[in-house]
């Protein structure tokens, strides 16, 4: 079928089937093994996908040594995006909405056929605000741009250059934080 | 004569960073003539004319091609996700705080940012402007809308086996 046949040629379009193949055995594997059960799975199911990837690399990296062609990695290159997206633009972001959609959790307590009184709900999730206050101040420290000293929080180096980063896109883009 | 065409995968990423670039360009000109007022809206808008417009010129030169349509669709999707995190994170924006607020605070400081129902109320309003939920007699009833959105949820969560959501 033209409509499957990307590049014209057998090697190149095999380069982005197998990547959507392993990427479906990941899938597979990750429903298999109950990955995404638990209260924390992002982390797992990254860290499995990442094999899966590596896998990928190494079929991948054995056709380019087998016929090398600027074509051939060129589908290379492909498949190595076709496998990343799918993985971090698509999957992972039915897994949050799916996980930790805070406006989904709101809409399911009100599922109740009675509905439910607009300041119990709101009681019910003021406690959320704390624990998702703490788990990104958590997260700052974790990735470096925030240190605790004695309670206190210290911007660092990295930090001061992301915000700065961060604040010069969103001038160029005339866009202001929500 | 098919519509679809087979191209090297360098021209067909060629083809679709050229489009991908050209797309941001003129958003960055929407958004600096209209502000952060419905950027998601403005955005995903922009991406669907966008790929209509590449669509329509590769069928015009009977020349459609899968591979082409899904890098540019990601690219513009990664480019949205990139954006909406940058305005909407909180990680961000409590980074954002501490460095105009000197670079120390206690955590009781972020409160500011992310505390008490500030959150929580300001995406109660979103819900209810969608219409997941209406209100009546002083209670907040789930719509036909709402329950469709639940339903698909937890389809969603049975197939992916997510046990522990919330």
């Amino acid at each position: 079928m033209a409509m499957l046949d990307f590049f014209g040629n057998a090697a190149c379009n095999f380069m982005i089937y197998s990547s959507f193949f392993i990427f479906i055995v990941f899938l597979a594997f990750m429903r298999i093994m109950n990955m995404a059960a638990g209260k924390t799975c992002h982390a797992k199911l990254n860290k499995a996908n990442f094999y899966f990837l590596l896998a990928y690399i190494a079929i991948g990296l054995t056709c380019l040594c087998r016929s090398f062609s600027w074509h051939l990695a060129a589908a290379f290159a492909g498949g190595i995006f076709l496998f990343i997206t799918l993985q971090q633009i698509y999957f992972m972001a039915l897994v949050g909405l799916a996980k930790k959609s805070v406006s989904v959790t709101i809409v399911e307590a009100a599922e109740d056929s009675n509905g439910i009184e607009e300041n119990k709900l709101t009681e019910k999730f003021s406690g959320n605000a704390d624990a998702v206050r703490l788990n990104r101040l958590e997260q700052m420290k974790f990735l470096g741009l925030a240190t605790e000293q004695k309670g206190k929080y210290i911007i660092t180096g990295r930090g001061k250059f992301f915000n700065a980063l961060g604040n010069i896109i969103l001038k160029i883009w005339g866009l202001e934080r929500l | 004569m098919s519509i679809f065409a087979a191209i090297s995968p360098s021209k067909a990423m060629l083809i679709s960073v050229c489009w991908f670039s050209a797309g941001v360009m003129i958003h960055l000109i929407i958004c600096r003539l209209t502000g952060t007022q419905k950027y998601m809206v403005k955005g995903l808008a922009f991406g669907l004319l966008l790929m209509l417009c590449l669509l329509a010129s590769q069928a015009y030169l009977r020349s459609i091609n899968i591979a082409v349509l899904y890098y540019t669709f990601t690219l513009w999707l990664a480019y949205m996700m990139f954006f909406v995190n940058l305005l909407n994170s909180v990680t961000l924006k409590m980074l954002d705080f501490l460095n105009r607020k000197g670079g120390t605070l206690n955590a009781k400081d972020f409160s500011v940012i992310f505390g008490g129902n500030m959150g929580i109320n300001s995406r109660l309003k979103a819900i209810k402007r969608n219409g997941f939920l209406d209100e009546n007699a002083g209670r907040l009833h789930i719509t036909r809308k709402g329950k469709l959105l639940t339903s698909i949820i937890r389809l969603l969560r049975r197939v992916i086996g997510i046990t522990e959501a919330g």
